[in-house]
């Protein structure tokens, strides 16, 4: 997908934030109509400022006098209609402000509210379950599981008391056998 | 120049960094509780990736650790069990990790490997959880530990069956050769069908146990000191309640307790282990006296998929006896060449050692471990 034009136009005249310059720039490289695109806009600057430039030959006392009178002419039309006043965007540093407010506020919620632990619902005991990854107990909101993340040739049993685990310690190549009780 | 969105960008990255929780190494969270004359002792912990963190009120604690023990003892070691005890669950609950099929020599050094998570609604002061030493099997069965989790009994057997196992391997390698032993170690590592298994404890209320009452085919072993005399559990659907196998002591010694393997078929007429059913504590059972197995808990089993099993029947074969002297019996090797229970039965520990050394490291080095000892 190619960049909006603007995009490309603020940046032919450097005026892109640091990280979208960047991710611009990773597009141009492979990107010839948008680099073409880019060059058309740094040219048309150029041209721009060729026009800008003066002649040498220009008469400065005349248009500083010029400048003057247009001027005073500019100040005597504003006394006749009165001061204006423009408002002052006071608001904007206060809606700047806000979101990091909020930010800051979360942040420290999160540091001191310390959510419910949601307990399973109406277990007489402890409750003994084979997973694929280890043999998982659970008592009264704790859980314990004793896992085997290294195990091959799993064998899982229901013993008198909980639940037992054979395998093969694929690090020690040792036969280990966990077993979880429930009393 | 500081824009809105790069004030904005600062700001979420900074809050983000303050409420992220906070990890910590968990060192303190565990601690290794040997007695001052146990026959092994904690040479190193190394703590691996565990970490300890908070989130919200709760607390969860990753432990990823591998204890490096030593052994004290004159004689050789054949098996440990550590008992495993996590605050937050006491009385309710506790666990053991075991490492049978041990070879280890006196000064030599063992690793055992303990990687739990724990997670409990808020915190407390102290270790979250005590390993503890439950016990030690030597080369002599002489055993020594506190035993609160029976693991005399446990690794007595499984150490019995070490040795049948490796005498019968020993066996076909002398009377068949090499290639015979290669086929059995392939039959050993061949996938077996395998459950998943929910266990909760105590008598089940009056919602669960709506099923109907499926009897036991018992399984004779010839040989055996006890006989099944009938069995049932109340079925309903995936789950099983209760089970319940009724024996009689045709040795002419007491008994302290038994253990019946527990077998499912489910609708397809696959069979599977479910697991054991111990015997009620009672006063020993005197020759010809009957007793009883029964597991009050409900069990609830489906596939390794996840899909609930849908159980048809059960079976049940006697797994172990423990007589009043302390001595062990288990099914004898030639017990166990029934096609149909070497079908249904897992292979025991050591079988599952030695073809882990075959896959590993070739039929050569599997020849040189059953002629170690």
């Amino acid at each position: 997908m190619h960049p909006r034009e603007t995009e490309l136009a603020l940046y032919a005249g450097g005026e892109l934030s640091w990280w979208r310059r960047r991710r611009l720039s990773g597009h141009l490289r492979q990107c010839e109509s948008c680099r073409a695109q880019v060059e058309s806009f740094r040219d048309g600057r150029a041209w721009l400022r060729q026009q800008d430039e003066l002649p040498p030959e220009v008469n400065w006392s005349r248009l500083a006098a010029e400048m003057r009178a247009n001027i005073r002419l500019g100040l005597a039309a504003g006394e006749c209609v009165g001061p204006v006043r423009r408002p002052q965007l006071r608001w904007r540093p206060a809606a700047l402000a806000l979101p990091v407010l909020l930010l800051l506020l979360a942040g420290w919620m999160l540091q001191i509210w310390h959510p419910p632990v949601r307990r399973p619902a109406a277990v007489r005991g402890p409750v003994v379950t084979a997973t694929a990854s280890g043999v998982e107990l659970r008592q009264g909101g704790a859980v314990l599981t004793l896992l085997h993340p290294h195990a091959s040739d799993v064998g899982r049993f229901a013993s008198g008391e909980g639940v037992r685990v054979r395998y093969v310690d694929a690090e020690t190549g040792m036969v280990t056998i966990s077993h979880v009780y429930a009393e | 120049m500081f824009t809105p969105s790069k004030l904005a960008v600062v700001a979420l990255l900074a809050v983000n960094a303050w409420a992220q929780p906070e990890a910590q190494r968990p060192a303190s969270s565990l601690k290794v509780n040997f007695p001052k004359d146990a026959p092994v002792a904690l040479v190193a912990a190394d703590w691996g990736e565990s970490q300890q963190t908070e989130r919200g009120s709760a607390l969860v604690l990753d432990l990823r650790t591998a204890l490096t023990l030593r052994n004290l003892a004159p004689r050789p070691i054949r098996g440990v069990t550590l008992l495993v005890v996590a605050q937050a669950m006491t009385p309710g609950g506790k666990a053991s990790v075991s490492v049978p099929g041990l070879d280890v020599r006196p000064g030599e050094t063992f690793p055992v490997r303990i990687d739990l998570r724990l997670l409990r609604p808020n915190a407390i002061p102290g270790p979250l959880v005590e390993v503890e030493l439950d016990g030690v099997l030597f080369e002599d069965l002489s055993f020594y530990g506190p035993n609160r989790l029976n693991s005399r009994r446990l690794m007595t057997a499984w150490e019995l069956e070490a040795r049948r196992d490796r005498q019968y391997y020993r066996q076909v390698l002398e009377t068949a050769g090499a290639e015979a032993l290669r086929r059995q170690m392939l039959e050993i590592l061949a996938e077996r069908p395998r459950l998943d298994v929910q266990v909760s404890r105590g008598r089940p209320t009056a919602v669960a146990p709506s099923g109907r009452s499926v009897e036991f085919a018992c399984l004779q072993l010839p040989g055996a000191p006890l006989e099944l005399v009938r069995g049932e559990a109340v079925v309903s659907g995936s789950q099983a309640h209760t089970p319940r196998v009724e024996v009689r002591n045709r040795s002419a010694r007491p008994v302290r307790y038994f253990e019946v393997a527990w077998l499912l078929r489910d609708r397809f007429g696959r069979d599977y282990l479910a697991g054991s059913i111990p015997s009620t504590p009672e006063s020993p059972l005197a020759p010809g006296a009957r007793g009883t197995a029964l597991q009050e808990a409900s069990l609830r089993f489906s596939s390794a998929g996840g899909q609930p099993l849908a159980l048809e029947g059960m079976s049940g074969v006697l797994a172990q006896v423990e007589f009043a002297d302390g001595e062990i019996w288990i099914p004898d090797r030639s017990v166990l060449e029934d096609p149909r229970l070497r079908r249904l039965l897992p292979p025991s520990a050591e079988e599952q050692r030695l073809a882990e050394i075959y896959r590993r490291q070739g039929l050569a080095a599997l020849i040189e471990e059953l002629k170690k000892r």
